[in-house]
């Protein structure tokens, strides 16, 4: 018989197909949340004694705060994965290590990104060195080396060894983000626990804002269980590959040979 | 301010491109994939070992 991989991409599995019906889901809940970002009443204010100063260019928050959170739960997943990894040595807390650490290092670019569109107009400069910012900038280089670790490493047990080790250690760098703003003076504003009084956030922007958190969570789960699956797929079609490569040499010439 | 709309749109347009870019890139894998299993099976079928008598 033919040997066949059991995870097949020509014939997606039903787990695959619901998947794939999560993407679709996915697309009537996105608009609505980019309607509810770009509300008129919901434009954020700054209030500075009297004044309130409407500010537009603020609603980036709705999207840069669950995207942030995003990328501290995509980390926690791959420090979790990454013990299980070391102490079980199954391939498949690799593959999720892996794939969560990829989705991370895509959300946190995205912080990076719209944070420094927000700064522009508000701070008047893309970047500065300010602590929140700083750590934000190491989390994202810790687990891109750990990328390019999994993607130049000859050696794949190896690679997997040293990057769980660097998936752990690196980890250690979000709870520092986190109370960056409570440990330090820093430009950036404080985590949303931590408002009150002037910053408090009415029901309406915390709600949008709770809204916008489940479809970067909704959309974290979907394209993680895309990921995972190339991920496993890929592993067995090397292995096949392999088998392939280590037949006799007449089974590979064929019966007539 | 209208100037500032230029950096928000642009936020979510940045968010959104990257997001639909990464899609791309995985769909661009499994059709890379797709395509070696096509390979893979061509090369087996037909190239079976006889089993011995």
């Amino acid at each position: 018989m033919t040997p066949s991989p059991s995870v097949n991409p020509e014939r997606p599995s039903w787990s695959q197909r619901a998947i794939t019906g999560v993407g679709f889901a996915l697309l009537p809940l996105v608009l609505l949340a980019l309607v509810l970002v770009f509300h008129p009443s919901l434009t954020p204010a700054y209030v500075i004694g009297e004044t309130v100063l409407p500010c537009d260019v603020c609603r980036i928050f709705y999207f840069h705060v669950p995207m942030a959170f995003m990328a501290y739960v995509a980390f926690f997943v791959v420090f979790l994965a990454s013990i299980l990894y070391l102490w079980q040595r199954q391939k498949r807390w690799d593959r999720l290590a892996r794939s969560s650490a990829e989705l991370g290092v895509v959300f946190t670019s995205l912080v990076l990104l719209t944070g420094s569109l927000w700064a522009k107009p508000i701070w008047g400069t893309w970047w500065t060195w300010d602590a929140r910012l700083t750590t934000t900038l190491i989390l994202w280089f810790i687990y891109v080396t750990y990328l390019m670790l999994r993607a130049y490493a000859g050696d794949e047990e190896r690679a997997a060894r040293y990057a769980a080790v660097l998936g752990i250690i690196g980890f250690a760098d979000v709870p520092l983000i986190h109370f960056s703003v409570t440990l330090w003076r820093t430009l950036h504003p404080p985590n949303l626990a931590q408002l009150g009084g002037d910053l408090e956030l009415p029901g309406a922007m915390l709600f949008v804002l709770l809204y916008s958190l489940a479809v970067v969570a909704l959309l974290y789960v979907y394209l993680l269980f895309q990921r995972l699956w190339l991920a496993e797929a890929t592993d067995e079609l090397r292995a096949l590959r392999q088998s392939v490569m280590n037949r006799p040499q007449t089974a590979l010439r064929g019966p007539h040979a | 301010m209208p100037s500032t709309l230029f950096y928000l749109i642009l936020a979510y347009g940045l968010i959104w491109a990257v997001l639909f870019g990464y899609l791309m890139a995985l769909s661009l894998q499994v059709r890379a994939l797709r395509d070696e299993v096509r390979l893979l099976r061509s090369a087996l079928e037909g190239q079976e070992p006889t089993p011995p008598a």
